[in-house]
């Protein structure tokens, strides 16, 4: 099965659908989803890098709040993110690196802006050929 | 879903099992052909599964498809065994509206029209990521959050009058800090005094149509008179609270065997301690949005000051009204003839009470309460006035601007952001963005017409028009 993903269309917000081999692949893709509405991702260049670990209720909770924490990161820290790269990833925990630049606004063109990751419809799922998940984004 | 037409706008959404009251849709007939209005109805019968909600889950005319509560929802639950629901109030909590008038007129402003608002882009950061106007060292923001607007007043950066004329004062009660994450104080710290991204924005525009003489003339606007309008949230501090309450909440609902049909409806009985850090943060988040508003305005009055060669007390700048429109807050409200307590969720929807209600401001107070609805990018918006009717039949509520029609990516295929810039400037509109390409997002045919939505509730009578803007000048994010 091929990794990827896909923008969905919704009236007000955004759908991400992302699919893979393993789960770990889908949080890649949707994290890889989510930074390509903050900001081109070829002029990021792969500078510093944040460990993140976090625990959730349930595995597709997981997705949706490590979507956020990726989120609060850019914001809080002024990083933008290009690589991800989820290293353990149970039914309730999840520890991944993430890595990027700090944000310059001489060379980052911003996007719109992504408020949150919602709960709406939220799916992640194990197919015959591979995991896909959908996580519906708050812009 | 068995959907009744009650009235010439009005719709009513049978109560089936396992919603609890009715669903009640304020709106024109044309709704029913929309993309998405079979999802946003889903929803308002959605939201009237909930416990405690009182009467009837409401939808205004500018309705929506949104998660959980759509946009453009209001739905009171009862404070003694109702919930409290963060999706019903939104990621972007307090986002609302701000209308500052001035005592300039159209030929005043149109020669320095450009100045003017390459001075507001330079004081009034916008989009993703320039830090706000506002300076604050460690520990200042969570007494901001605490305080509000009355923050500023101690700095010098608003008047006692703009507080009066905010709505609850420029301050909610009950907000604590300590129920505000680590995460969320540290994306708002350098955000207080910007604008956001999206369908935030700041627009000079001009009063060119005076529908209700006396309530005009209470809220000080009048024909060909400039006035700023400003409208934006809480920014990063609010979509972390939200964000933090949410995941909470996800496993409150089954512990106290809530059955929810969309897992964005999480909630917590109100009382419960899930319920009352969620109030308490949401207070905070409220309250930075009602200095983010202030902290904006007072840049307002500087670029003005600076662009015409006077202090703003002499150029009038005085704020008419600030409303919220994603809030949920505790009212009492008259239900079947008897006084209740209730916690009012307006999730897209404007307070609207009216005359002679003790919340609004003296000078005010016959006329009802101003309600500021923003229309669509560069066509129209209006100021209007709460009822009676209002207080009557929707826990005094109304819209809160147009609603969106088009999905984002829908917009930008029919026209590029250039064009839509293009086509604004034409028509006589100066556009400041740091973001061109969402210019086609925001543009005016992604959106329902606010003069349609604005007939619905001056027809049903739940605000009154008083006074239609036009813009000038759009500064967005």
């Amino acid at each position: 099965m091929s990794v990827g993903y896909e923008l969905v269309e919704h009236t007000a917000d955004i759908g991400v659908r992302a699919w893979g081999a393993t789960p770990e692949q889908v949080f890649e893709e949707a994290a890889r989803a989510l930074f390509s509405l903050v900001c081109d991702p070829r002029e990021v260049d792969e500078r510093e890098t944040v460990e993140i670990k976090l625990e959730a209720e349930g595995m597709d909770l997981l997705l949706a709040a490590w979507l956020n924490e990726l989120l609060y990161v850019f914001e809080a820290r002024k990083l933008v993110l290009t690589r991800f790269d989820v290293r353990e990833l149970g039914e309730h925990s999840l520890r991944a690196r993430v890595t990027g630049e700090p944000l310059d606004l001489r060379r980052h063109v911003l996007c719109g802006g992504v408020k949150a990751a919602t709960l709406h419809e939220l799916a992640l799922e194990q197919r015959d050929d591979g995991w896909e998940g959908f996580v519906l984004l708050d812009v | 879903m068995r959907i009744e037409r009650t009235a010439e706008f009005t719709y009513e959404i049978a109560p089936e099992p396992p919603m609890r009251v009715p669903g009640r849709v304020y709106a024109h007939a044309s709704l029913f052909e929309q993309a998405g209005h079979e999802e946003a109805l889903q929803q308002v019968a959605n939201v009237a599964t909930l416990p405690g909600v009182v009467t009837a889950s409401i939808a205004m005319p500018d309705i929506h498809w949104g998660y959980g509560f759509p946009i453009g929802g209001v739905a009171a639950m009862d404070e003694a065994d109702g919930v409290v629901s963060p999706g019903g109030v939104g990621f972007d909590i307090n986002c609302g509206v701000r209308l500052v008038r001035t005592s300039l007129g159209l030929e005043d402003v149109r020669p320095r029209l450009e100045p003017l608002m390459q001075e507001l882009m330079r004081r009034v950061p916008q989009g993703a990521g320039p830090r706000g106007a506002l300076s604050l060292k460690e520990g200042e923001l969570e007494r901001l959050a605490e305080e509000g607007a009355a923050f500023l007043a101690r700095r010098g950066l608003a008047t006692q009058e703009d507080l009066s004329r905010t709505e609850e004062g420029g301050v909610m009660p009950g907000a604590e800090a300590a129920a505000v994450s680590r995460r969320a104080l540290e994306r708002g710290r350098t955000q207080v005094g910007s604008l956001g991204s999206g369908n935030h924005f700041l627009e000079v525009q001009v009063v060119d149509e005076v529908v209700d003489e006396d309530a005009a003339s209470a809220f000080g606007v009048g024909i060909g008179q400039i006035v700023v309008m400003i409208h934006s949230g809480s920014r990063g501090f609010g979509h972390q609270i939200c964000t933090d309450h949410v995941a909470r909440m996800a496993s409150v609902a089954a512990r106290h065997g809530i059955e929810l049909p969309d897992r964005q409806l999480a909630c917590a009985p109100l009382g419960s301690p899930e319920a009352r850090e969620y109030l308490a943060a949401m207070a905070c988040a409220s309250n930075f949005a009602f200095a983010n508003r202030q902290m904006m305005m007072h840049e307002v009055r500087g670029a003005l000051e600076q662009v015409f060669q006077a202090s703003w007390e002499r150029l009038g700048v005085e704020l008419v009204y600030d409303v919220a429109h994603n809030i949920a807050k505790r009212e009492v409200h008259v239900v079947d003839g008897r006084e209740r307590a209730v916690r009012v969720h307006r999730k897209g929807a404007t307070r609207a009470f009216g005359p002679g209600h003790p919340d609004v401001p003296p000078e005010y107070r016959a006329a009802g309460q101003p309600v500021i609805i923003p229309g669509d990018m560069g066509t129209e918006s209006w100021l209007l006035a709460g009822t009676d009717k209002a207080m009557r039949e929707t826990f005094g509520s109304t819209c809160h601007g147009a609603g969106r029609l088009l999905s984002r990516h829908a917009a930008r295929k029919v026209k590029s952001g250039a064009d839509v810039r293009r086509e604004l400037e034409d028509g006589g509109v100066v556009v400041k963005t740091a973001s061109v390409g969402s210019l086609a997002e925001e543009a005016s045919y992604a959106y329902k017409d606010v003069a349609d939505v604005v007939a619905v509730v001056d027809a049903v009578g739940l605000s009154r028009r008083v006074a239609r803007m036009r813009p000038l000048g759009v500064l967005k994010g």
